[in-house]
């Protein structure tokens, strides 16, 4: 039976389908994507999407987070072409990083993207046919959540809800950002102090901005931090707020503990999100392509994250440069980056986990830069910040300065630009950019492996005896082994298998003409193959005792299952 | 296991095919029915609880992949809050093949249950809390008593150790049915073993230098069941809790793929960072660090000597060359003063993290002359009770619980075999009257002792303990001289390179190429006077596809758990040496409280708190990775009482033993007469509250 499903998936496959629009159950739900959502609007969508659309869909909860929130997980699978298991999958998250937050909309608007173009894009319809797709849009649904409500800021929360003693005080959470003023936003602090007293002055060419002072001046401002108190009387301001174990530095592969890598927590995984994830991850070993997104900076990531951390093979480079560098034509302004080198390094994070772990191929998106480099300099300044506040969103950026009396700091000033400025883009620019990085990640679905059998080479070698050389093609360019996971045995190899016949040897062809053939010394009948590599063949060989048909099976576990006949003859 | 195999298993046969025999008759395996299986200590334990509900609190911590309980005793004097306390923690068997390590904490906790009133131990219950767990791999901890015995070290997890998409298809077969997987040596003209000469029980490395071909390959004892060409590559074992810690993780199947996955390790790390009063670790497992220092799991750098290029930007704000290459030393020597770095409160760690100087990877210097100072005591009572004091001691691992417990968890952490197989007696070639010269005397010597020797006495003493020729007295005289190494770096070096307790016997390493390793003849020495049982003469069997192969060698338990009698006074010995570190836990208490008027109702108080214990209040290594909280003194507020200037809180990040203080000082305003509190606090070297009252010039109360 399977031999006929696999059979079933390699015509779907090659020949065009005559696939028509799904038909939603009800409305289906019409998402926004030029505004952002709450996790309860997420949530919300996303049970939308699975009861329009129950054949295609399957919604679960891979786990809770630490304040009990669900981590919602969509799948997208044509049950017609088998389960989702049987399939090359593309895994999709977003927003492991509080503050990080277009990630969800991005991951949500392929879901979307996918259920609404079947039937009717050619390319999308091959893909949803021959692959399954996992998307989780919410890695951490608390910190979402606080950001949201606040007090928060462009950069806080980041991390997830665990209480950690961030100032060993033996008190956890105890000095955190305090929205002073009660406008719904964590802003800055600053004093004017009399002039020499000062580690800043006024920008002269715009008041609302500091400048620190320069060698042979003397300053009258003082810049404060961030709106807080120093709410457990210790001398420090905020130094203590709530978290800090960050999600992204708890994965598995090349984990370092706190004094190494900031935010590891105690150990790998020792949060409920992270580890939720993982564990069902270890279930999936059909994922062949990895995309988490974040913000900002506009890079297409790829690990590894610590110099320390082994190189990676050439065969694996090839493949992530193919879709790195495409994946800049597509994404105007980013740059396929390597985290260590090109932005910082990360012990602990979740493409390299994906990679280092599971063998699978994984880039990390950076979204967005305020388009307000008007100099084309290549540095957006405070200045060019404010001028695209002032002419572009007509000042509903930032917060005008305003007077506080501060009971530790005294009179002071308080404002500055709001939470959703400098990594998230205006509603305006939203929608672009959720399109360009889902068209992103659809070059990589596009790029799951895609097997067929070929014609097999048949010779007769003596009574009852044939010597078969079978072809698999993978025409797309991921691999159905990276070398990284060949290398580090991370999963097993792909298996061949001849039902039908007696297989006395087998190997794999080396070269078809002179007859170089790698034999696996023993065990004939179950053919190990350090799998297909992307755009490429791999020739198997079989001496086969029998007569009439047999069947040769392929079963990869990021490739699929198929099967075809050969006659012996 | 396939008991339909051809077994010869005949004295004649094995004399036919010229090997050893033994002495004609049959003698019975090592028994280990008097240890101590899963289920007695269940028992055992749940009848203490019962029998001792005051001092001892029996605690399920987790369960194992199996879902058998993890069992940890608290046992502490009356009073309140023993998790409070600082406290030793004793760890047992999360190897799963070393029961001996359960004999001794069981003893461990019987002692301390059962000691009469007035006693050492009820004393130091009185101040110390002691978490034991004595059988921390449920999963593996029976597989001394299976049938057939196997060295087992994972849980219940499904492992796909040949990683060829099935699960335990081929784990080890008792061919010739004597209850025991030893070794199988497999006829084999490229297999690398032969046997040696003197002894051919013992399998030697084949040497093309000392013109010796290899006759056999060596395997576990078996046949290839899934017929891949590997034997028993694929056992029904899970994964390693003792390999599933996170400092230096091997990432292997038996690790499982992260750290923490095993059930197992993940509940103790759980347990323990939970309980942060623990400021002792001792694991009783496969390796001791009192018998050989411990050495580096590789990983990360070396804080003293790794240099570093600072990043452009920062080494413009910094003053250095962005070339150039600098130790943290140097380069937090300029750091710390600058306004930026003092403004922000960035820390010495911060900066080590910004640079990318990845975790430790040694023991620090400090920490271990602590270790050192242990060992002394130690191998005295070792000898004291009878037992070897020099024979080696095996290395912890990637991935262990003892190298978590020092390096991230932060605890004063060592591990102790409980008992080996004691070094051979040795012919001392010393002149009658003269003190033979043992390598711990010469640890000892400082370079200009052990080179004023002389020549020929240095010769004697590399001979008697197998240093390879290459190194003559010479060489080692004038490396002492250029100061290359010390007489106790180089002691480390001969007991690494002599070292390997704890393999599994009968193939040997060590030894000079072509002959058996001194310790391979020296353990079989001892099992042929002690346990002879323990030794299966090769013994010819054929497998199911035919081939003739030989069963034989060593019990697989044997070299780290003897017969229980034989194991006694090593488990009192331990008792005894836990104790005795226990007594040695930092202690932090106010040294002295004084107010002095300043008129106007301003007092100034100081306090200095001091630590009067043994070790430090923190390894270095845990003031390095920020485990634990820093001593903190301070001055409670309110109360009528008023601070002029300053913070209520002083912290230390380490205090020494006996001699580190910490001294804090207060401007307060206060009416005369109110009484001033100051607390001292840590969470792992006890606490302390003293008070004085404004106006009483300096009487502490």
């Amino acid at each position: 039976m399977r031999s006929h499903i696999a059979v079933l998936i390699l015509l779907l496959a090659t020949v065009p389908s005559a696939a028509a629009p799904l038909q939603p159950v009800g409305k289906p739900p019409e998402a926004t994507f030029n505004r952002l959502h709450t996790y309860e609007e997420i949530s919300d969508l996303l049970k939308a999407y699975a009861a329009a659309y129950p054949k295609w869909t399957k919604l679960e909860s891979v786990g809770k987070s630490i304040q009990g929130r669900d981590l919602w997980m969509l799948t997208i699978n044509n049950q017609a072409t088998g389960p989702d298991l049987s399939k090359p999958a593309m895994y999709i998250d977003g927003n492991i990083h509080a503050n990080e937050v277009q990630g969800a909309e991005t991951a949500l608007y392929t879901v979307d993207y996918l259920l609404k173009s079947y039937g009717s894009l050619p390319r999308v319809t091959e893909m949803m046919d021959r692959s399954v797709f996992y998307v989780l849009p919410m890695v951490n649904p608390d910190g979402r959540a606080l950001w949201f409500k606040g007090p928060s800021d462009a950069d806080f929360p980041r991390t997830v809800m665990m209480p950690v003693d961030d100032d060993r005080d033996g008190k956890l959470d105890e000095d955190g950002y305090d929205d002073m003023d009660g406008d719904g936003y964590i802003t800055t602090m600053r004093k004017k102090v009399p002039l020499g007293q000062g580690t800043h002055r006024l920008d002269p060419k715009d008041p609302r901005l500091l400048v620190p002072v320069q060698p042979g001046e003397l300053g009258d401002y003082l810049f404060l931090g961030k709106e807080g108190f120093d709410n457990d009387g210790d001398g420090r301001v905020n130094e203590d707020p709530v978290g800090y174990v960050d999600p992204n530095r708890t994965w598995g592969y090349s984990w370092e503990p706190e004094y190494v890598q900031s935010g590891a927590g105690k150990y790998p995984f020792s949060i409920p999100e992270t580890r939720s994830i993982a564990n069902w991850a270890l279930q999936h070993p059909n994922i062949a392509a990895v995309e988490s997104y974040h913000n900002n900076g506009q890079m297409i990531l790829r690990g590894p994250g610590a110099k320390a951390d082994p190189p990676y093979p050439p065969q694996d480079l090839k493949v992530y440069d193919l879709i790195g560098k495409e994946g800049e034509k597509l994404l105007p302004g980013y740059h396929y980056y390597i985290s260590w080198k090109d932005l910082y390094t990360v012990h602990g994070a979740t493409t390299d986990h994906f990679y280092g772990i599971m063998g699978v191929l994984a880039f990390t998106n950076e979204m967005y830069n305020p388009p307000a480099d008007f100099d084309k300099n290549g540095e957006v300044t405070q200045e060019e910040l404010m001028k695209f506040n002032d002419l572009l969103t007509l000042g509903r950026q930032f917060v005008d300065w305003h007077p506080f009396n501060h009971p530790q700091y005294g009179p002071i000033e308080i404002g500055g630009f709001k939470r959703d400025v400098g990594r998230v883009p205006e509603g305006w620019a939203l929608e672009d950019e959720t399109h360009r990085n889902n068209a992103f990640v659809l070059l990589n679905a596009y790029h799951l492996p895609r097997l067929s059998i070929g014609e097999a080479v048949v010779k007769k070698v003596g009574d009852h005896l044939w010597k078969v050389e079978v072809p698999v093609l993978n025409d797309r360019g991921i691999p159905t082994m990276t070398a990284m996971a060949l290398n580090n045995k991370l999963h097993r190899q792909d298996v061949a298998t001849v039902t039908g016949g007696k297989v006395i040897s087998s190997g794999i062809v080396n070269d078809q003409y002179l007859d170089k053939i790698d034999v696996q010394a023993h065990r004939p009948e179950r053919l190990m193959v350090p799998g297909v590599e992307g755009l490429s063949t791999r020739i198997l060989f079989f001496l086969v005792q029998g007569d009439g048909d047999v069947t040769v099976h392929y079963d990869s576990l990021k490739g699929g299952k198929l099967a075809k006949k050969v006659a012996l003859k | 296991m396939n008991r339909t195999l051809s077994g010869l298993r005949t004295a004649a046969a094995a004399a036919a095919l010229g090997l050893l025999v033994w002495g004609g008759t049959a003698v019975a395996a090592v028994s280990y029915q008097d240890y101590h299986s899963f289920a007695r200590v269940e028992q055992q334990l749940q009848a203490w609880s019962k029998d001792h509900p005051q001092e001892l609190k029996l605690l399920t911590v987790g369960r194992s992949a199996g879902g058998r309980p993890l069992y940890v005793v608290r046992i502490a004097g009356p009073g309140p809050d023993p998790d409070g306390r600082p406290a030793v923690f004793v760890g047992a068997n999360v190897a799963g093949y070393h029961n001996a390590g359960t004999e001794a904490a069981l003893d461990l906790i019987q002692t301390l249950a059962t000691a009469p009133a007035g006693s050492p131990a009820a004393k130091l219950l009185a101040t110390t809390t002691f978490y034991v767990g004595p059988a921390l791999n449920p999963d593996a901890h029976d597989g001394i008593f299976a049938t057939p015995r196997v060295r087992r070290g994972g849980n219940a997890q499904k492992v796909d150790h040949d990683v060829d998409g099935l699960t335990g298809e081929d784990g080890p077969d008792d061919l010739d049915g004597d209850g025991v997987i030893t070794r199988m040596r497999i006829p084999d003209a490229t297999g690398g073993w032969l046997p040696d000469a003197t002894d051919p029980r013992v399998l030697v490395k084949a040497d093309s230098l000392a013109q010796k071909a290899g006759a056999y390959r060596v395997e576990t004892e078996g046949k290839d069941d899934d017929g891949d060409g590997d034997y028993n590559e694929d056992a029904a074992d899970g994964v390693w809790p003792d390999r599933s810690f996170p400092h230096v993780f091997p990432y292997t199947p038996e690790s499982g793929p992260w750290a923490g996955y095993a059930p197992e390790a993940r509940a103790l790390l759980d347990f323990l960072f939970e309980r942060r009063n623990v400021a002792l670790a001792v694991v009783y497992g496969p390796a001791n660090n009192l018998l050989a220092a411990p050495q580096s799991l590789g990983g990360g750098g070396d804080l003293g000597t790794q240099k570093f290029k600072v990043p452009p930007q920062a080494a413009k704000a910094l003053g250095f060359d962005p070339e150039q290459e600098y130790t943290i030393d140097q380069i937090w020597d300029v750091a710390q003063n600058l306004p930026f770095v003092r403004q922000n409160g960035i820390t010495k760690e911060q900066l080590t993290q910004f640079l990318g100087a990845g975790p430790a990877t040694k023991v620090d210097a400090d920490d271990q002359a602590f270790l050192d100072k242990f060992a002394e005591g130690y191998k005295e009572r070792l000898k004291k009770a009878g037992l070897s004091a020099d024979r080696p001691g095996a290395q912890y691992g990637r991935g262990g619980f003892t190298p978590w417990l020092y390096y991230q968890y932060g605890a004063m952490a060592l591990e102790l075999d409980v008992w080996g197989i004691p070094k051979a007696e040795k012919k001392s070639e010393a002149k009658a009257g003269e003190e033979p010269l043992t390598p711990d005397k010469v640890a000892a010597m400082t370079s200009d002792q052990f080179v004023a020797l002389g020549k020929e006495k240095i010769e004697a003493f590399l001979k008697e303990n197998k240093v390879p020729p290459q190194f003559s007295a010479d060489m080692v005289i004038g490396a002492m001289k250029g100061g290359q190494i010390t007489p106790k770096a180089m002691i480390d070096r001969m007991k690494q390179m002599g070292g390997g307790a704890g393999g599994t016997g009968a193939a040997a390493v060590g030894g000079k190429p072509g002959e058996a390793g001194a310790r391979e003849r020296e353990v079989l020495a001892w099992v042929d006077a002690n346990t002879p049982g323990a030794f299966t003469p090769w013994a010819p069997v054929t497998l199911p596809d035919g081939t003739r192969v030989e069963v034989g060698g060593l019990d697989p338990f044997v070299e780290l758990n003897p017969p229980l009698a034989i194991l006694k006074p090593a488990v009192a010995a331990h008792t005894e040496t836990v104790l005795d570190l226990a007594g040695k836990l930092a202690r932090v208490e106010i040294l002295s409280l004084k107010v002095t008027d300043l008129g106007g109702g301003v007092y100034r108080v100081k306090a200095v708190a001091g630590n009067r214990g043994y070790l430090a209040s923190h390894t270095k290594q845990a003031a390095r990775a920020h485990a634990h909280i820093p001593v903190r003194l301070v001055l409670e507020l309110g109360k009528g009482i008023e601070l002029v200037t300053g913070y209520p809180a002083v912290t230390a990040e380490r205090l020494e033993g006996t001699t580190g203080t910490l001294a804090g000082e207060w401007l307060v305003k206060a009416a005369p007469g109110t009484k001033i509190v100051v607390d001292l606090m840590t969470d792992n070297a006890g606490h302390d509250q003293k008070s004085i009252t404004a106006g009483t010039a300096g009487k502490g109360a």
